[in-house]
């Protein structure tokens, strides 16, 4: 009976994971047909064109857009994981007044939706000169109330004080003790951190399109809207892009599936 | 000795909160409070700053009295969420608790089940438009394929269906999101309570709608709050389930038109009325904070 149940169990679980990846199979299965063979619904077995419609989105400018990815996704995390650590070291060690405070101001921060700064930020850039640069998309991660909420939560469990205490009185100064022992120390949460700030960089779409209007500029989700209207009938051309937008980064996170997951959940099982 | 260093202390807070602050206010408070002030002018950001005109809450009387788009997007995304919200409720806990049994392979399912909330949300749009694209799409060759229908269905092309479509995008982006919320949720509770609960003779829907349901509480609060502060922001997915077709913004009859849709519309595309999709913002803005207090109003009556 427990053995029937069980094998029930498990066909309900594979069937919604099916469904959760099937998506993905026909894309990479588009991405190697050309659009005649899609027209045949030959979609359920892979083809053989994927080199050419490799080359015919990497002459679209793919490259650009992967290279301005990376390169705004890893600043976005590296200045969000340093700002959000240090100030919550300041608020996880030291005693002041304002403290209580500042951490329930962090927290109800949080809730509000980021669209109703946006027509500000969008005018501040602009008279910044900053327009078509990659910068407002970086700013915006400066500040993250989520990152220091994340990172405190992690301190409050994983940082002793006695260590803190041990190395002022070995004579260390307050910024050396931050960045050579309490870092080390919260480096599983700055690694969570980075990856949740990375992938959400990485998938920004409403920023970078009030922003970016050169196509030289453009991240991937930019990319993705121009390649799907600029490929509209070469479906093959489409299938590859959104397969080399997409699965690379879920490789990643699969691999690092067991950091990040734990990001993610942090806030609802404390909060 | 000892009062020397902790006054010697007292600046060091204050530093490492620095940063954090000066980004705070230069990219978020100013921002804000500039489109604060924005919304209560008349402002076309094709003319310059000279071109501005006080007009006080003119563009918020339109907009709650006179704007029926506002409304339409309004009800759109309320349609949505009052679909979708529950079904990823229910369809999560069922599942985190049958997966919860299957210890081994529990976190392989997982991950597996997480890929398409990592998916980039502009994908996910293009990715459905062609799945369910009328001549090309798998899922009418399919449907073709195994006789069910004959006439291939226009799925984008009209209202109902495209609804369908953009609730069932982000079901399928969403669900292992509240998996993963309501598995770390499940292995709080001690196992010594159901244990007891089955040598009580409870049986096991006993133990899950009596304990582990109770038990998610939290989660489930958690999740309805934040799934209706998100709901409101929907935008990326439905934008682009239509952004390789020359159709209107927001699909057949506007049927899926969000609210971020719309404001983006207003302010950057088919109009370039600054004032006006400011003050869609912060009517938005407020819309938001309404519903989610009365939503947690109505949580903490029952709770009591």
């Amino acid at each position: 009976m427990k053995k029937v149940k069980k094998v029930i169990f498990m066909a309900v679980v594979i069937l919604i994971s099916l469904v959760s990846v099937i998506p993905f199979y026909f894309i990479l299965s588009m991405a190697t047909h050309d659009t005649a063979a899609i027209y045949r619904s030959e979609l359920w077995g892979f083809g053989d064109q994927l080199l050419v419609n490799l080359t015919t989105i990497f002459n679209g400018g793919f490259t650009v857009y992967y290279r301005n990815t990376i390169y705004v996704a890893v600043l976005s995390g590296f200045f969000c994981v340093l700002i959000s650590a240090m100030a919550a070291y300041g608020l996880s060690v030291y005693k002041f007044a304002a403290k209580d405070g500042i951490k329930r101001f962090i927290i109800a921060s949080m809730m509000i939706p980021g669209q109703i700064s946006l027509i500000g930020y969008a005018i501040e850039m602009r008279q910044l000169h900053l327009v078509n640069t990659h910068a407002p998309l970086i700013f915006t991660w400066f500040a993250s109330a989520y990152g220091v909420f994340f990172i405190v939560q992690y301190m409050t469990n994983s940082l002793p004080m006695e260590l803190i205490e041990s190395a002022r009185i070995d004579g260390s100064g307050e910024l050396r003790t931050f960045f050579s022992i309490a870092f080390p120390l919260i480096r599983p949460a700055v690694g969570t951190l980075f990856m949740l700030i990375f992938l959400w960089s990485w998938n920004n779409f409403l920023m970078p399109s009030t922003v970016l209007t050169e196509n030289n500029k453009f991240t991937i989700p930019l990319g993705i809207q121009t390649l799907s209207t600029a490929y509209r009938d070469d479906w093959g051309a489409r299938g590859a892009a959104l397969a080399l937008s997409v699965i690379p980064l879920l490789i990643i996170f699969a691999i690092g599936s067991k950091y990040f997951i734990k990001g993610l959940a942090a806030g609802a099982v404390k909060g | 000795m000892k009062t020397k260093r902790r006054s010697s202390l007292a600046k060091w807070p204050y530093i490492y909160l620095a940063p954090f602050f000066i980004s705070y206010f230069l990219f978020f408070i100013f921002p804000t409070f500039y489109s604060l002030f924005i919304s209560f002018t008349d402002w076309d950001s094709l003319v310059g700053e000279a071109g501005r005109q006080f007009v006080g809450f003119a563009n918020y009387v339109r907009l709650f009295t006179k704007d029926k788009l506002f409304f339409k997007a309004m009800g759109n995304t309320f349609l949505f969420m009052i679909i979708y919200i529950p079904l990823l409720i229910i369809g999560g806990l069922v599942l985190a608790v049958l997966l919860y049994q299957l210890k081994r392979s529990s976190r392989f399912f997982q991950t597996v089940n997480i890929l398409p909330y990592i998916t980039t949300p502009v994908a996910i749009g293009v990715i459905f438009a062609t799945l369910f694209d009328t001549t090309t799409g798998i899922v009418n060759k399919t449907l073709a394929l195994i006789g069910l229908f004959d006439d291939p269905v226009n799925w984008l092309g009209n209202p109902a269906t495209a609804r369908f479509i953009v609730i069932l995008m982000i079901v399928w982006k969403n669900f292992g999101y509240y998996l993963l919320i309501y598995l770390a949720g499940l292995s709080t509770i001690p196992e010594e309570i159901s244990e007891a609960a089955k040598v009580d003779g409870a049986n096991a829907f006993q133990v899950f709608w009596r304990i582990t349901v109770p038990y998610l509480r939290p989660m489930t609060v958690f999740l309805v709050l934040t799934s209706i502060i998100s709901g409101f922001q929907l935008y990326d997915e439905p934008y682009l389930l239509y952004s390789s077709q020359n159709s209107v913004m927001g699909g057949p009859q506007r049927s899926c038109m969000t609210a971020i849709m719309y404001f983006y519309d207003q302010t950057f595309k088919s109009s370039t009325r600054l004032g006006y999709g400011a003050a869609v913002s912060y009517g938005l803005f407020v819309i938001i904070m309404i519903v989610s207090m009365i939503v947690s109003r109505l949580i903490d009556k029952k709770e009591q």
